[in-house]
């Protein structure tokens, strides 16, 4: 097991845009590896954009290592995250002077960047010669997660990393998250990776209606059922606008990593 | 470079100004239009020893349009940014400080650049139509104008561009050629004068300060054309007319450092904004 230290903490986050509320009240620590498992619109993306400072908090504190991150300036090392909104500080380079620039700034690794990069298929002349916004959706997300994984980071927002991937690639990111030995917050609406990836790297948080809940050690969850509605035998009971589900290691209830995306489970409901 | 030099954002960002064609378009080859205007067409009646205040008056004011319509691209460019630049102040070697330092370096080279090849056309369209090259009497301190008159537009586009960003309001449609929108108070000045209020109004100033070092002549306090004409019939200037210059200088540094701070104080609050946020 890949020993790491408590890094993310956050307390009491409200967080939105303008008068709309999409977090409420989310009280967490990641301490390792961690699957945001959550629907589309559950509040995942807005999570990691206000722990990035983009979003706006409305009251809680969020802390890596004990630094409130309201107080940090320039600390290189502390945080990345693949949200294509902060690779826009310039416009009109290549994917590969983009990714030089940030990794200059992060103090990441370009070797590494690159080795990830041809791992998928993209030469260093294939970036060289392509503007980032002339890539695919795809290769677009591949370049991002490959400066997040390319930087040592103590934490690590990757945001949907596998969307828009053909299988053959989801298989070699998997393998660069598993070696990565840093926390990883990955969020995704995708049930099938819980049989994926190594069960003692990794825990698993779910997320609905801008709530968190767990979190859960995965090798716990390797077996586990969704059962619509609430049980006593529960690991871990979830209240949503369309009714309550609970996490259980007995059937009756569907398999969780057999649904694939937890979109559907509003259709069970 | 070590980590006390320049990041590389400072050459990226000086190659985002360089290599954008918007900019030379508008800021060097429309303003090379209105120079060669100038020269062919509007400098008719002047009289000859009056050329160089001519050249240098005219300068000041394509000086500051050309500066002014540059400034547009990058008002536009920090909006589209806006949530990189709060990302990598906290999470990255850039700091606040750093990165207004280093954006402010590259961007002022890129605009210093600009105003030379703007000086070197309007140079030239004076050679083939009067067979003169009308040098500065002070290169020196035309070279110093030049410096503060940028420096003045960059400090003022950042400021306004982080004003709308703050505010989330969309406001950019007319926030994006405020600096242009401004500069045209220079153009009036051709005719109205702004007496004392005169060293309170940058964009115009620029001009002022411009045509001073380059005639080392005090410029006007504005109606620059009636003034011009008032010397050359009574040798002298009427009283009040004149600005005094380091007066003027000073009014310009201390509105950019002002608004260099107001515009740090800014990005550190800035959360960044969707540049659909801010489109009316």
């Amino acid at each position: 097991m890949i020993e790491v230290e408590p890094m993310l903490r956050i307390e009491n986050l409200d967080a939105g845009y303008g008068r709309e509320v999409i977090l409420h009240g989310i009280n967490v620590k990641f301490d390792k590896k961690t699957l945001l498992l959550g629907p589309n619109g559950s509040g995942k993306t807005t999570l990691f954009r206000t722990i990035c400072g983009l979003t706006k908090k409305l009251k809680g504190r969020i802390f890596i290592d004990d630094q409130d991150l309201d107080t940090v300036e320039g600390e290189v090392g502390l945080l990345i995250s693949n949200l294509p909104e902060i690779f826009r500080l310039v416009h009109f380079a290549s994917a590969y002077h983009l990714a030089k620039l940030y990794l200059d700034l992060l103090k990441g690794d370009m070797d590494k960047f690159l080795e990830i990069t041809s791992q998928f298929g993209l030469s260093e002349e294939f970036l060289r010669r392509r503007k980032m916004y002339k890539l695919s959706a795809g290769q677009q997300k591949i370049i991002l997660n490959a400066i997040a994984l390319a930087t040592d980071a103590k934490v690590k927002l990757l945001d949907e990393p596998f969307e828009q991937l053909d299988p053959k690639r989801k298989d070699v990111l998997i393998e660069y998250l598993e070696m990565d030995k840093n926390v990883i917050i990955l969020s995704t609406h995708e049930t099938w990776l819980i049989k994926k990836l190594l069960e003692t790297s990794w825990d698993v948080a779910f997320m609905f209606e801008g709530k968190i809940h767990g979190v859960l050690p995965l090798e716990r969850l390797l077996n586990a059922y969704l059962y619509v509605g609430e049980r006593d035998d529960s690991l871990l009971t979830i209240k949503t606008s369309a009714g309550a589900f609970s996490i259980v290691l007995n059937p009756p209830g569907k398999p969780l990593s057999d649904i694939f995306s937890l979109d559907y489970l509003y259709k069970l409901a | 470079m070590g980590e006390r030099g320049p990041s590389i954002y400072f050459r990226t960002s000086l190659l985002h100004y360089l290599l954008n064609p918007y900019s030379w378009f508008w800021g060097v080859v429309f303003m090379s239009f209105w120079a060669a205007m100038s020269a062919f067409v509007f400098s008719k009646g002047t009289p000859e020893q009056y050329l160089l205040h001519h050249f240098g008056s005219t300068y000041g004011q394509l000086l500051i349009l050309c500066v002014g319509s540059v400034a547009i691209g990058i008002v536009k460019s920090l909006y589209y940014s806006s949530f990189s630049v709060r990302f990598v102040t906290k999470y990255s070697k850039l700091s606040t400080k750093r990165f207004y330092v280093e954006h402010f370096l590259s961007t002022i080279i890129a605009l210093m650049i600009f105003a030379l090849v703007l000086w070197l056309l309007q140079a030239l369209f004076y050679f083939i139509k009067f067979e003169e090259v009308y040098l500065p009497k002070n290169p020196v301190g035309t070279i110093f104008a030049v410096v503060i008159s940028v420096c003045f537009i960059y400090a003022f586009s950042m400021f306004e561009t982080y004003v709308v960003i703050c505010l989330r309001r969309p406001l950019s449609a007319v926030f994006d050629a405020l600096p242009l929108m401004l500069s045209f108070i220079a153009y009036a000045a051709f005719w109205i004068d702004f007496k004392i209020y005169s060293l309170a109004i940058p964009f115009y100033l620029i001009s002022a300060i411009m045509f001073y070092f380059y005639t080392n002549q005090k410029p006007f306090t504005g109606d620059i054309i009636g003034n011009i004409r008032y010397l050359a019939q009574h040798d002298s200037v009427p009283k009040g007319a004149e600005l005094d210059p380091i007066l003027a200088i000073a009014s310009m540094i201390l509105w950019t450092i002002a608004l260099s701070i107001a515009s740090i104080f800014l990005i550190k609050k800035a959360k960044g904004v969707s540049i659909e946020e801010i489109q009316l």
